[in-house]
C-alpha cells in the first residue's frame, strides 16, 4: 500500500501494510469453491474408489513394459493417484519429450526433491498421475507411449 | 520433426558411450555448470598445448541424452582447435552437430549446456567473460 503517489515517484506505508494493497485472491477463492463443489457432488469415496481402481490397473499394466521401475508401495491402497517411475536409462526429459509427442503429458525431473533423488540413486523420475478425469484408456496410451520410448531407446 | 528423429541413432550411441568422457589428470581450464530446472550437469577440462590450441578435452556430468550426446560432440569437435575458435561457435553449430532435429524450446538448454560450459572456461581462460544470451529464453 502507498503513502503518497507523485507523477515521479511514491513513498510506501510501513511493513506489513505495503505488502498487503490490492485486491484480495477473489477468483481463487471462487474456483477452489467450485472444486470442492464438484468432488463433493461427485463423493469422496467414489473419487477414491476410482482412483485405486486406475492405480491398480496402472501398476500392473506398466510393470509389464520393459524396463518400467516405480518408486513407492506396491499396495495401491497405500497410495496417492501418482506413479513415480523410471524406463531402463531414458531420462527423464528425454522420456516426457517423447511421450509429449503422443499428446501425453507426465512431470519429470527432480520434482523439488532432490534429497529423495539422492537417497533413490537416480538423476530424476518420471511421474504420471491420475483422478477422476482419467480411464483406463488413459493408461493404456501411457503404456504404449513407454513401449514407444522403450523401442526408441533400444531398451 | 519427431523424437524418433531427435533420438537417432547418432544420439543415443553418444549418450551411452561418450566420447572424451572423464577427467584429465591436468588442465588449464575447468568450468562447471548446470541447469537448475532440470538438475543437467557438464564439467569440461582442457589442456592447453602450444599455440594456444585445445590439446586435449575432456567432460563429465549426467543428464538427459540431449545435454550429454551434445557436450560429447563439442569435446570431439574442439580437440585440436585454437582457443579463438571457440569464440565463433554458435548454438547453429550445435543443433548442427545434433543433426538439425527440432528440439522444441524446452530442450534448447539442454542442447546449448555444454558449449555454455566450453565458452564459459575458455573466454575466462583468454580473459573475457562470455555473455550467455540464452540464460533469458528460459521457459
Amino acid at each position: 500500500m502507498i503513502r503518497e503517489v507523485f507523477l515521479d515517484h511514491a513513498t510506501w506505508n510501513d511493513v506489513p501494510y505495503k505488502f498487503e494493497g490490492g485486491t484480495v485472491n477473489i477468483a481463487d477463492a471462487i474456483g477452489l469453491g467450485a472444486a470442492v463443489d464438484y468432488l463433493t457432488a461427485i463423493g469422496m469415496d467414489k473419487v477414491r474408489e476410482h482412483e485405486v481402481l486406475l492405480l491398480s490397473y496402472a501398476l500392473e499394466a506398466l510393470s509389464r513394459v520393459k524396463g518400467f521401475k516405480q518408486y513407492g508401495p506396491e499396495d495401491p491402497a497405500k497410495r496417492g493417484g501418482v506413479i513415480s517411475f523410471n524406463l531402463g536409462d531414458v531420462h527423464p526429459h528425454d522420456l516426457a519429450t517423447i511421450l509429449d509427442e503422443e499428446g501425453i503429458a507426465i512431470r519429470s525431473g527432480h520434482h523439488c526433491a532432490q534429497p529423495l533423488m539422492r537417497w533413490l540413486d537416480v538423476a530424476a523420475t518420471s511421474r504420471a498421475s491420475f483422478h477422476v478425469y482419467n480411464s483406463y484408456d488413459d493408461i493404456d496410451a501411457l503404456r504404449g507411449g513407454l513401449e514407444k520410448a522403450g523401442s526408441i531407446f533400444k531398451l | 520433426m519427431s523424437s524418433a528423429d531427435i533420438y537417432r541413432e547418432l544420439i543415443l550411441d553418444y549418450y551411452r558411450n561418450p566420447r572424451n568422457y572423464g577427467k584429465l589428470e591436468k588442465f588449464d581450464i575447468d568450468a562447471h555448470d548446470t541447469n537448475p530446472l532440470c538438475g543437467d550437469e557438464i564439467e569440461m577440462q582442457i589442456r592447453v598445448g602450444d599455440g594456444q590450441k585445445i590439446e586435449e578435452i575432456k567432460f563429465f556430468g549426467k543428464g538427459c541424452a540431449i545435454s550429454q550426446a551434445s557436450a560429447s560432440m563439442l569435446t570431439e569437435l574442439a580437440k585440436g582447435k585454437p582457443l579463438e575458435w571457440v569464440k565463433q561457435v554458435s548454438k547453429e553449430d550445435v543443433f548442427k552437430l545434433l543433426g538439425n532435429a527440432d528440439l522444441g524450446p524446452s530442450r534448447v538448454k539442454c542442447a546449448l549446456l555444454g558449449m555454455k560450459v566450453l565458452k564459459t572456461g575458455v573466454y575466462g581462460y583468454l580473459g573475457t567473460h562470455y555473455e550467455d544470451a540464452d540464460s533469458e529464453t528460459l521457459p
